[in-house]
């Protein structure tokens, strides 16, 4: 089992710099110049002008290198391990050894790409530790009903109504969710978009009643502005999970095992809680392992229709400008990720079945 | 006994997530009573800075009544920058407070002056920052703000003396204007106004102004694109205790401009950050404007943008208490929030405001503007006159580009895309300005004529195949380039394609994303493209029509080439007569309506909605009047009570 962690671990970073280099290499060779999307600001100017701006970004970035260098440079940069300045790191001497990784400076941004992706981290993570247990523990109950009661009413019906919701665009559902429920010509429940009001500041932090009027409080009124894009974010994936966990039961529920227990006078409910639940969980571990890089990877388009700023709105604003720093250093952190979660499931996989082990 | 995960556990780990939960939550409540404690902090130290001061005047304040009785007669001279605002404030209802909320449609990255790269930011910026000068919206003539007075030094004479004497002693243009004996054509003295302070309380100085220009020029601040703006002034020195001279190399008519629109900044606050900080900061704003940010240092991005009004304001103070700004990227999340009165203003497309003013109880509850933006720009459509290879491509000759232009039927272009809100555009001057030539006819929208032009040039349909040939049988088709997943230049290419194949020319509509565009447009590589170019009050059209502009990366890129044209432009920049000038634009105008190197389409106009309850709302020669004139009566405000 260690050997095989220890195996896994080291295989990650072939893989990462494989993927940093094919995305490095891609967005290099594809057509337009860093400074072409900054010209639609700079209408105005004169070419001499905006040859000196492109003259003092590639000086300061480097862009004038040979892609290959540049590409090693930020390699180097990114690794704790490699050339370093004398007096940095450890040893302190020598130019080679363990240094503080620097994921660099985002040339449109202009600010380290560090502190962007620690502001737009927080937005996902919420909204997808929200989404993701609502969705296990929507799909899991769903699943075991409708595997008990295999091809009645509440199995048909289920299933037809999650895969419709299934079949429904999210960007479709978003603008119409909007339309419906946050504006003042039908129902204005809720808030259009961002994560707090503008009086936010000054609210008090749990909800209130003064002189009889209800006041919301900071705490509700987040917990207000996210429920729109967690009810988009949640609706199409309770198909999938729910369908896998029917399965999973329905197979389960015909083993031999389940058939013993039965033979040896327990009930149903006994079966089906105390020994089918824990066998049929263990496929949606191994799904759970995929859904963490899409957890940081973002919704987009969650992001995009209700304002918030999260990964996956910074990965489409940071493509769209060819921003090319803030692209390579969050598809490395969103690599590390993924790549770490798969590693975690599949350890999680061994533990949870012991007729699993790797050798 | 078993070892079992039971309803028990369950029980007790939920109670446990609760609590870590709660205690996280907790933890959030501290940070914001935190960050409160320190805003309430920075204003106290503010108000103790303003006391201080305040004590410490009474021993100055002998010296001022005496200079103020001195300087009497040199007020009145000084032009009142706030009449405007004066005027507001004497309306019926006038009232102070209330705040202004409106919407960006994208996230802002850095308010910090210098390295913020957005439009938006900006627009924050000017409520904060103030400049030397600014145009009085409705004459249009400069008005004295932080200076109090200026005057212009004609030295062109001289300067045309020593270039003429060194050109003829065989230097090159460029060792002129390395020269350090070149006389400088223009200077510029202001003198600046005493009393104008910066929202903390230190006034504003000349050394201040000197730093706003040599902070940037620093190389080591990322300001690569104010320091390409900075390097037309030859120097910016102070020449007085209260003086500045700016100093040109060359004779240009938008010198007194681009002095007057320098961003002042006070150097006691910026010169005390590392360069390397102030390249990373987000939010290092502070200025001497009517508005500020609460604390000028400590803006997020994602935290909502508010700008208070700056009580400690040298000048008369706006009526709004704040401005803040939501950041709002959805288009339709920008309507509802609008429509649902949660933002005060909101700009709309052509199609949106048609849909919203059929609204009754939208248009009940807000103010509705349709206006022909003075600074707004135009659409157009360039025809490439040079092919691959460098040889004249079939838009070299001036028939086909005039033939071209009556095939086009802008006013339906208008009535279809721009919904009716637009005008046709007969050059690049906006109908507002004073550059634009009245006399100059738009072009008629005649197939006939166009096809007769089109056989003059050579290009007739000789195979009877529907599409004309040229002389050597190639028949005239070419790629139209725009930016694409715009829905509105995708319409604009097809309603072309229709009136184009009436004449028998086959166009093929070539969309591009816009980075891959820009890099077609600056190498050269495309035959006709459809763009728009922004506008203002007086525009120089230098860097689109001038021969010597038709380089690489130059924004001729049609490489366009009209002799007289490239002689009258370089005359009108150096003519500081204005009157002289505009006759000069004027006749830059009908040559180009003539020669058409691009097909002037359309001038659209604004539609702006903004809510009814706001005061104060006018027309004027720059758009919209500015919003420090704007007020909410007492009654009506919502946001203060």
């Amino acid at each position: 089992m260690l050997s095989y962690i220890l195996r896994r671990i080291l295989l990650l970073f072939p893989t990462l710099i494989g993927i940093t280099m094919v995305v490095f290499f891609v967005m290099a060779l594809s057509p337009g110049r860093v400074t072409d999307s900054l010209q639609a600001s700079e209408a105005n100017m004169r070419p001499e002008e905006r040859q000196r701006i492109e003259a003092y970004l590639k000086k300061r970035y480097g862009l004038g290198d040979p892609l290959v260098v540049q590409y090693g440079r930020w390699l180097n940069r990114v690794s704790p391990v490699g050339f370093k300045e004398a007096g940095e790191g450890f040893p302190r001497s020598t130019t080679i050894g363990f240094k503080t990784p620097d994921l660099g400076e985002s040339f449109i941004r202009r600010r380290p790409v560090l502190d962007i992706i620690l502001e737009a981290l927080p937005v996902t993570l919420l909204l997808n530790l929200i989404t993701i247990p609502i969705v296990y523990v929507v799909s899991i109950t769903s699943g075991i009903w409708a595997a008990r009661k295999r091809g009645q009413a509440f199995d048909v019906t289920s299933g037809v109504v999650l895969l419709a919701l299934y079949s429904m665009p999210e960007i479709w559902i978003g603008v119409m969710v909007l339309g419906f429920f946050a504006s003042r010509d039908y129902l204005q429940w809720f808030p259009t978009s961002g994560t707090h009001d503008v009086l936010a500041a000054q609210m008090a932090f749990l909800p209130v009643f003064v002189d009889g009027v209800f006041h919301r409080g900071w705490l509700l009124d987040a917990v207000w502005h996210l429920i729109l894009p967690i009810i988009v974010m949640t609706y199409g994936s309770f198909a999938f999970m729910s369908k896998l966990m029917r399965s999973s039961v329905l197979e389960n529920l015909t083993a031999d095992y389940a058939r013993t227990a039965r033979a040896k006078g327990l009930t149903e409910h006994v079966v089906l809680f105390r020994h089918v639940l824990s066998n049929s969980v263990l496929p949606l571990i191994t799904v759970a392992a995929s859904i963490l890089p899409g957890l940081l990877g973002g919704a987009v388009i969650v992001e995009s229709i209700f304002g918030l700023n999260g990964m996956g709105k910074l990965m489409l604003e940071a493509i769209k400008t060819k921003d090319q720093e803030l692209i390579l250093s969050q598809t490395f952190v969103v690599g590390i990720i993924g790549l770490g979660s798969l590693i975690v499931a599949d350890i999680c996989y061994a533990i949870a079945d012991p007729r699993v082990s790797y050798e | 006994m078993e070892n079992r995960f039971g309803i028990k556990d369950l029980v007790l780990l939920l109670l446990l997530v609760v609590l870590i939960v709660s205690v996280w939550l907790a933890m959030q409540q501290y940070d914001r009573q935190w960050s409160e404690l320190r805003a309430i902090r920075s204003t106290l130290d503010e108000q103790g800075q303003s006391i201080r001061s305040l004590r410490d005047r009474p021993a100055g304040v002998a010296q001022v009544v005496t200079t103020t009785q001195a300087s009497v007669a040199t007020t009145a001279e000084m032009t009142d920058p706030f009449v405007r605002i004066r005027a507001a404030e004497a309306k019926p209802g006038f009232a102070r407070g209330d705040w202004l909320v409106d919407s960006f449609g994208n996230t802002v990255g850095k308010l910090t002056p210098l390295v913020s790269s957005d439009a938006y930011a900006s627009l924050v910026q000017s409520y904060v920052l103030e400049t030397l000068a600014d145009r009085d919206p409705d004459t249009l003539e400069w008005r004295p703000l932080l200076a109090s007075s200026w005057r212009t030094i004609d030295n062109i004479a001289a300067y045309d003396a020593f270039v003429d004497t060194k050109k003829k002693a065989g230097a090159t243009e460029e060792q002129i204007a390395k020269d350090k004996d070149l006389p400088s054509a223009i200077q510029i003295v202001f003198k600046l106004r005493p009393g104008a302070r910066f929202s903390d309380g230190t006034p504003v100085t000349a050394d201040d102004v000197v730093f706003s220009y040599s902070f940037p020029m620093d190389e080591k601040i990322n300001a690569p694109r104010a320091r390409a703006y900075l390097s037309r002034f030859r120097s910016v020195e102070k020449t007085g205790p209260d003086e500045v001279t700016f100093s040109f190399a060359e004779p240009y008519f938008e010198a007194f401009e681009l002095a007057a629109s320098l961003s002042i900044l006070p150097k006691h606050f910026y010169e005390k950050f590392p360069a390397e900080d102030f390249n990373a900061s987000v939010g290092y704003l502070l200025g001497s404007g009517p508005y500020r940010l609460e604390n000028a240092k400590s803006w997020k991005p994602g935290t909502l943008i508010q700008l208070v009004r700056n009580e400690n304001y040298w000048g008369v103070t706006p009526a709004f208490e704040r401005l803040v700004w939501k950041e709002i990227p959805s288009d339709i999340a920008e309507l509802a929030s609008f429509r649902n009165g949660d933002t005060d203003a909101f700009s709309a497309m052509p199609e949106q405001y048609r849909e919203m003013i059929k609204d009754a109880s939208l248009i009940s509850r807000t103010r509705q503007f349709e206006y022909q933006n003075p600074v707004g720009g135009y659409r157009y459509v360039a025809w490439n006159q040079k092919k691959e290879d460098g040889k004249p491509s079939r838009f070299a000759d001036k028939r086909v580009r005039q033939a071209l232009t009556m095939l086009i039927d802008r006013d339906r272009l208008i009535q279809e895309i721009l919904l009716g809100y637009g005008v046709q555009a007969t050059g690049p001057f906006n109908p507002l300005s004073k550059q634009y030539n009245p006399d100059v006819k738009p072009w008629p929208f005649d197939v006939a004529r166009a096809k007769a032009l089109l056989k003059e040039a050579g290009f007739e349909d000789r195979n009877n195949d529907g599409v004309i040939e040229s002389a050597d049988g190639m028949p005239f088709e070419f790629k139209l380039t725009f930016p694409g997943g715009n829905a509105n230049y995708e319409r604009m290419a097809l309603s072309f394609k229709d009136s184009f194949a009436r004449a028998g020319i086959v166009l093929k509509p070539d969309p591009l994303d816009w980075s891959v565009m820009v890099e077609r447009l600056n190498k050269k590589n495309f035959e006709a493209i459809s763009l728009g170019w922004t506008a203002g009050i007086e525009s120089d059209v230098f860097q689109m029509f001038h021969s010597s502009q038709a380089v690489a990366d130059g924004d001729n890129f049609m490489s366009y080439k009209n002799d007289e044209l490239d002689k009258l432009i370089l005359d009108a920049r150096r003519t500081l007569d204005e009157t002289k000038r505009m006759e000069m634009w004027r006749r830059v105008h009908e040559i180009l309506a003539d020669d058409l190197p691009y097909t002037f389409l359309s001038f659209g106009k604004s539609l702006v909605f903004v809510d009814k309850r706001i005061d104060n709302i006018g027309l004027t020669k720059v758009g919209l009047n500015p919003r420090v004139e704007w007020f909410v009566p007492g009654p009506q405000q919502r946001w203060t009570k």
